[in-house]
């Protein structure tokens, strides 16, 4: 069997020398005595098993049917323990900064006072509610689930790409890669002492009990999706039958006298902890947008009073706008007086004149993102651009400057990923879960996201991405259990 | 605790897997008595084509094929029901619509449900309608759809839990059940009782082994009433068997338990208590009088129109709680 290495950038799993890191050892050994009919056969069986319990995902504005299997790479993605503690430590100490950020910015704005941003800046984003300014969520706390994007630049250093405060989405493929991982090839755990990830619902419904107006574990938890046409409904079913709780859409909900109930065949039941997978804006038509059919009138005329907590609290947006990254360094030094565990990276923002300027003098070695963008879209990719691409983008960004962000590009690991009869290296980067209450805990292991086009970039499951299991080790990793 | 939307999903999903079960039992039944007829009587085949069309009343605007020539015609009416998307009685439609049903609800039911529905719809829908070349192709497919369908009844029957979702799947299962044996007993009565007691007549029996076969009921009718098939047995049996599960009586029975084990006492449920009583009342105290009236039919038209209200209250009014 086949496998190459990758060559330009950071090989997760093979050393220069081309031979396997040890961590990766005992799995790329159990793979090679595996035969390529073999491979296929279970790949298949994890397939049409991801079918039927419908694992599947919609991809907006698609027409090629509604259901997609989100493609599962089988070659798990390893992570020993002392690279894990240092991940962990680095977004615990990312999220505690990222809260009192977005708790100082909704009272006090004393950030804002001592110039650590600019004040036009913040406070004209999107997802900066004014309408929230002086609410304090439950416990103080803004950000109970986080998925913040890791990548590993060509000398292996972990940085953050981007932080995810709203509501994150993909943590059931990190408990289902586990489980088709843990089905259809057991050897492969054979000599390695890996973390479970199989309690995060356990985690989770912990933290929304925490947050409950009424004290923790009083009253009824729901989890508020916007119905079957999203693109991780799946993901809410999944979690909402894990922990147990009802999983309501909007209409399932009324508010009284701003008080949450659910209809229920037995009448109107009082609702405590949302934890809502609808954005801000549709949450709550008589607040924010007003042809949302998706949320529930007065909802935050309730929150606002204190009767029903929501999770993420509404509001937390402003904190993963990707002109407020440029600033977390400095924000973890002014609310925490520590330097950054984790470093992030270098970025240009359309809003200052100057960098504006190199943006546009170097759009073919930079990356550009919209500042509100997500999920892949809307964005350059400099270097690998025509010449007519990126006349007709900079036009594009000099009618609004401010709504850019550039960065250089970061040659992103690499690891093995089965295509085709071969082991190929592809891109890949991690996003762990962090969650909040009361106390910053992050499950152990993530999804790992891999660009399965050769040459790209782009590991977003609506562009050809697709998925890995990530495996965190026991201490201390030589490799083996024994 | 029950979300009313999802009590409704629950009522129709036990309605579409029942009705899918139904379906694809029917169409094996019919085709293997127009296989029996076929150079023999094939007016009386295309009889039975007919009657199973009529005995589902929104398969009627289906364009249904002319030919009498038995295989042809057999073949075409067994893929419109099995793999015909825009019959709405096929077995694919019923079973699509069961699993949107179950998506909407997918965090209530079990695993196990999931992934059997999903297996048989997926496994039905890779089935291109141009693929089933004859009769016996269809058999086959009528025939692993069918055990798949059952395997999914066995894994609600065995992992969901007796809550009040249970109750509202199985009261839609339960209905649907009563609506189809009483729709088929009303277009199939008829026309078998202008048959003579011709017990030499080897269609004689096949008639009567098909209505029986269609409705699950030929090995529980023997084991009541031996081998022998009297019209008048034959009904009663259908309409007012306390114990045969296609019975009307049993399914009205079903019923009358699963509003027991609902928590809603608003006035629907009790519409459809007192629906349901008057007519359990009926099926258990008046049989002589409905057998003597020497027409069926006005009776089950009372009772399909009983059922429909029954339909109404337990369904519509819970979207407005």
């Amino acid at each position: 069997m086949q496998w190459t290495t990758q060559i330009t950038g950071f090989d997760e799993a093979f050393g220069t020398d081309h031979n396997p890191r040890p961590h990766y050892q005992s799995v790329v050994q159990a793979l090679g005595a595996l035969t390529d009919e073999q491979i296929q056969y279970r790949g298949r069986l994890q397939e049409i098993s991801a079918r039927n319990q419908g694992i599947t995902f919609n991809v907006y504005g698609s027409d090629e049917g509604e259901e997609r299997v989100f493609p599962f790479d089988f070659v798990p993605r390893i992570i020993p323990a002392d690279e894990w503690t240092h991940i962990e430590r680095g977004l615990i100490q990312r999220t505690a900064a990222i809260n009192l950020f977005l708790l100082d910015v909704y009272s006090d704005q004393k950030c804002l006072k001592d110039g650590i941003l600019p004040y036009d800046l913040v406070l004209s984003r999107a997802d900066f509610r004014r309408e929230l300014q002086h609410v304090q969520p439950p416990h103080k706390v803004y950000t109970h689930v986080v998925g913040s994007d890791l990548i590993r630049d060509d000398k292996g250093e972990y940085l953050v790409l981007e932080d995810n405060c709203r509501c994150p989405s993909g943590v059931s493929y990190v408990v289902q890669n586990r489980t088709a991982l843990q089905r259809t090839f057991p050897e492969l755990f054979a000599k390695l002492p890996v973390r479970s990830v199989r309690h995060y619902a356990d985690m989770l419904r912990e933290c929304l009990e925490f947050i409950a107006p009424r004290g923790h574990g009083h009253g009824l938890t729901v989890v508020l999706t916007p119905g079957r046409a999203n693109s991780a409904y799946f993901e809410h079913t999944f979690l909402a039958r894990e922990m147990g709780v009802l999983l309501v859409e909007g209409t399932d909900l009324i508010v009284e006298d701003n008080y949450v109930y659910v209809r229920t065949t037995a009448g109107k039941k009082p609702v405590d902890v949302i934890y809502r997978r609808i954005d801000d804006e549709f949450l709550d038509p008589l607040a924010f947008r007003k042809d949302s059919i998706l949320g529930v009138p007065g909802l935050i005329n309730a929150y606002r009073a204190g009767n029903v907590a929501l999770a993420n609290a509404p509001g937390a947006g402003v904190a993963d706008d990707k002109a407020i990254y440029p600033f977390i360094p400095a924000i973890i030094k002014y609310y925490l007086d520590e330097t950054p565990i984790i470093n992030q990276v270098p970025t240009y923002m359309g809003f200052r004149p100057d960098e504006f300027q190199y943006i546009l003098e170097n759009l073919d070695k930079l990356v550009v993102k919209e500042t509100d963008g997500a999920g892949g879209y809307g964005m350059l990719m400099g270097p690998q651009s025509t010449a007519e691409e990126r006349e007709t983008y900079a036009a594009k960004i000099k009618k609004d400057p401010g709504s850019y962000i550039a960065q250089p590009l970061v040659e992103l690991s690499a690891h093995p990923t089965y295509i085709g009869g071969e082991y190929k290296a592809r891109r890949l980067d991690l996003r762990p879960y962090v969650l909040y209450g009361d106390r910053i805990k992050i499950l152990p292991g993530g999804l790992t996201r891999v660009a399965l086009a050769e040459g790209s970039y782009v590991v977003n499951s609506s562009q050809g991405g697709g998925s890995k299991d990530t495996w965190v080790l026991e201490s201390p990793t030589n490799g083996d259990k024994a | 605790m029950l979300l009313s939307r999802v009590a409704n999903s629950l009522y129709w999903m036990g309605r579409y897997i029942e009705r899918a079960e139904n379906a694809n039992r029917h169409i094996v039944v019919a085709s293997e008595f127009a296989v029996e007829l076929e150079g023999i009587q094939e007016e009386i085949a295309h009889k039975e084509w007919q009657s199973l069309v009529a005995s589902m009343p929104a398969a009627g605007h289906v364009p249904f094929p002319e030919v009498q020539s038995g295989s042809t015609a057999a073949l075409e009416y067994m893929v419109s029901f099995l793999v015909d998307p825009s019959n709405p009685y096929s077995v694919i439609s019923s079973l699509g619509k069961a699993r949107e049903n179950a998506r909407a609800v997918s965090e209530t039911i079990t695993f196990e449900i999931t992934y059997n529905l999903n297996e048989s719809y997926r496994n039905l829908s890779a089935i291109k309608p141009k693929s089933i070349t004859d009769p016996g192709i269809a058999q086959d497919v009528a025939t692993n759809t069918h055990n798949s369908i059952l395997t999914t009844l066995g894994a609600i029957e065995h992992t969901l839990s007796r809550g009040e979702g249970w109750n509202y799947m199985k009261v839609g299962e339960a209905l649907e059940r009563t609506q189809r044996t009483l729709y088929v007993l009303k277009t199939r009565l008829p026309n078998l009782a202008q048959w003579d007691d011709e017990t030499d007549n080897p269609l004689y029996f096949a008639s009567w082994r098909s209505l029986l076969r269609s409705l699950a009921s030929q090995e529980n009718y023997r084991q009541e009433h031996g081998p022998r098939f009297v019209p008048d047995q034959v009904a009663r049996f259908l309409l007012f068997n306390p114990i045969a599960p296609r019975s009307a009586a049993c399914g009205i029975r079903r019923m009358v338990g699963y509003l027991q084990g609902m928590s809603d006492s608003g006035p629907a449920t009790q519409e459809a208590r007192r629906q349901l009583g008057k007519l359990a009342a009926k099926l258990e105290f008046e049989q002589d009088e409905i057998m003597q009236s020497g027409n069926l039919v006005p009776f089950i038209d009372n009772a399909l129109a009983s059922i429909y209200q029954i339909h109404e209250s337990v369904s519509n009014p819970m979207r407005l709680r």
